[in-house]
């Protein structure tokens, strides 16, 4: 009942989060100076009449607001200002699959290899391996991932690829593109950087609290292997802190893959976003922003319910206190 | 065995060193004790005030200015012609563009913080320190608005508004507090349960008082750890929004916009690039260090 009660309350947020998201985003393009016609050749005013009446904007404000929540509800966004006839909801949905690959394969990287050096530098605490190792975290953190990308884009991509294709005929990495391995590598490693920093460091925090319970001197008492104590004792408990970043985590992979997309010519759904911001494509904008709006939301969602079934332990109610 | 007379000093009775009572030193002398100790911590706080001395004094000493161009020196590499870090495609000297991009990332870094401060502190600790309904709706508009992506506000209040410093201080502000009101109300709640602001209030002090004679002093703390987190956060999303062409516009230029503006002719001329960038890196990377040394110091619970 206890947890029903929870999961009822943080959807209850999320639909109210929603909806403060889409009429923020509806308010803000209205205020927008200019007209949406103006850009055209001059038109009649029968001619712009015409116009107005067909995309309802002669109504007041609340109906056209209205309509566009409702729309909204369905997923239609609308046209595009600039590929004129194009649904934005279409244009979308043909990138997204991009999106979604580059930031799995980012945030599995981040994951695995976040979690084995924040285990590494647990087992190790305090001395040089574990200087190293959270000295790189350090830097995963503060290294803006356009910097990073910019970076490897030249040196790997570039200059390593050129030299490697004039010695051994063959081009490690490509510029840019998002079709095959050699394409892919760096723009996962770039994006996945900062998330294996924050990923490592909460693993390690994590798993020096589970070292020093009792249950482990125990297994150790037992005489179990070094790696079995790891994969059998630390590993459930150790790594259970570490799903709550999750959710922040979907957002900054969000918007970092807004600029490796951009660096790296990849057709994702950031790409589009900076795009229209450029071009001041004001129905795509909108239509973007509720989408990434409602994936995070629904990430944050997700990540709330999984973590009381992961933890039963957790005082339901009593998170924000 | 014999004992000589030597053997046996007279011990001079000094009635001061059976003191047991050690001087008594504040909360923030035993912070700053602490702090001394930690060399990272040390470290990274001399960086950072070297940082903020540069940016202020090199702009006005150099004999440059950061819009003064020089077509005659173009794309110069560095220590050419008194140019410490060389010039950028239109002949600037990129040693004061360098440090003046970092006094406005750093002023535009500290004043979104300083915002956020006193919006977050005044909203949690009036929903800290009122309780009951009221915290509850508080909260709850905070869930919401810390639910909402940050950055994607940001970047269409930037579509929006006209693009420069101060719209980028506004619109970080506009989300950006939402951290400090849940920290300071945690803060609150946990505090005025506490014998010594029960004694307060028996003794008369009235609501007012309360919060700013003996709560806040006491938050000071966690309020400090969660404002040196925000500053790398904000130069972040300050650098982040020149990147995406919504930062400060020239003759302007912040950190952010000398990368960005020099990945266009990076392939040519590296330095043009690496050097902000690294001004950049190293600017967070202490910050990063900085709080995190300062929150190991201040508040080890919070480790995690």
């Amino acid at each position: 009942m206890e947890t029903f009660r929870y999961i009822m309350k943080k959807l209850i947020i999320s639909l109210i989060t929603l909806w403060v998201l889409v009429t923020i985003t509806f308010f803000l393009m209205h205020m927008l100076p200019g007209d949406p016609f103006l850009g055209e050749k001059a038109i009649s005013e029968a001619t712009k009449e015409a116009l107005y009446a067909k995309y309802g904007l002669d109504k007041p404000l609340v109906i056209q607001y209205l309509t566009y929540l409702g729309n909204a509800l369905r997923g239609d966004f609308g046209e595009s200002l600039v590929y004129s006839g194009q649904p934005v909801m279409k244009i979308l949905m043909s990138a997204f699959p991009y999106s979604f690959e580059l930031g799995l394969y980012s945030l599995l990287f981040a994951g695995l290899a976040g979690i084995i050096s924040g285990i590494f530098s647990a087992l190790h605490n305090g001395d040089k391996k574990d200087a190293i190792a959270m000295f790189i975290a350090a830097i995963g953190i503060s290294v803006p991932s356009f910097i990073l990308g910019s970076l490897l884009q030249y040196y790997l991509a570039i200059k390593l690829s050129n030299w490697s294709a004039v010695h051994f005929g063959y081009q490690l990495f490509a510029v840019e593109g998002w079709e095959n391995a050699a394409q892919k590598i760096i723009p996962v490693f770039v994006l996945g950087f900062g998330e294996l920093a924050v990923i490592s460091r909460m693993t390690k925090a994590s798993f020096l609290d589970v070292i020093g319970q009792d249950y482990i001197k125990t297994a150790k008492a037992c005489g179990l292997s070094k790696f079995q104590i790891i994969k059998n004792h630390m590993l459930r408990n150790g790594i259970m802190p570490v799903i709550t970043v999750l959710g922040p985590m979907a957002a900054s992979i969000l918007t970092g893959a807004f600029v490796v997309e951009n660096i790296f010519n990849i057709p994702g759904l950031g790409k589009h976003f900076i795009n229209s911001i450029q071009a001041q494509d004001y129905t795509m904008i909108a239509g973007t922003t509720i989408l990434y709006g409602s994936f995070l939301i629904a990430a944050n969602l997700l990540v709330d319910i999984a973590y009381i079934f992961i933890d039963p332990g957790i005082k339901l109610g009593k998170k924000n206190a | 065995m014999e004992f000589s007379k030597e053997l046996f000093v007279k011990e001079s009775y000094e009635p001061d060193s059976q003191d047991v009572e050690e001087k008594s030193i504040t909360y923030w002398q035993n912070v700053w004790i602490r702090f001394k100790r930690n060399k990272m911590a040390i470290g990274s706080l001399a960086i950072i005030i070297f940082m903020i001395l540069g940016c202020i004094i090199i702009p006005i000493v150099s004999p440059y200015t950061i819009s003064e161009q020089n077509l005659n020196a173009v794309n110069q590499g560095m220590f050419k012609d008194g140019h410490i870090f060389g010039t950028d495609s239109f002949g600037r000297d990129l040693f004061v563009r360098v440090w003046y991009g970092t006094r406005i990332s750093l002023i535009i870094a500290f004043s979104a913080v300083a915002i956020n401060l006193i919006i977050g502190v005044i909203y949690g600790g009036i929903s800290g320190y009122l309780g009951g309904k009221t915290d509850e709706v508080m909260m709850r508009i905070v869930d919401v608005v810390i639910s909402i992506p940050h950055l994607i506000i940001v970047m269409l209040l930037m579509v929006i508004l006209k693009p420069g410093m101060v719209t980028i201080i506004l619109a970080y502000a506009t989300v950006g507090w939402t951290g400090m009101a849940r920290v300071v109300r945690g803060q609150v709640l946990h505090l005025k349960e506490l014998d010594y602001v029960v004694a307060s209030r028996l003794l008369g002090s009235g609501a007012l008082r309360i919060i700013i004679k003996d709560l806040f002093p006491n938050a000071m703390g966690v309020i400090m750890v969660h404002l040196a987190l925000t500053i790398p956060r904000a130069i972040f999303t300050e650098a982040f929004l020149s990147y995406i062409g919504l930062g400060v516009q020239i003759p302007l230029a912040s950190l952010g916009t000398l990368v960005t503006g020099g990945s266009a002719a990076f392939r040519l001329y590296p330095h043009v690039i690496v050097i902000p960038a690294l001004f950049m890196c190293i600017l967070m990377l202490a910050f990063n260090v900085f709080s995190d040394s300062l929150r190991n110091i201040i508040d080890p619970k919070m480790r995690r």
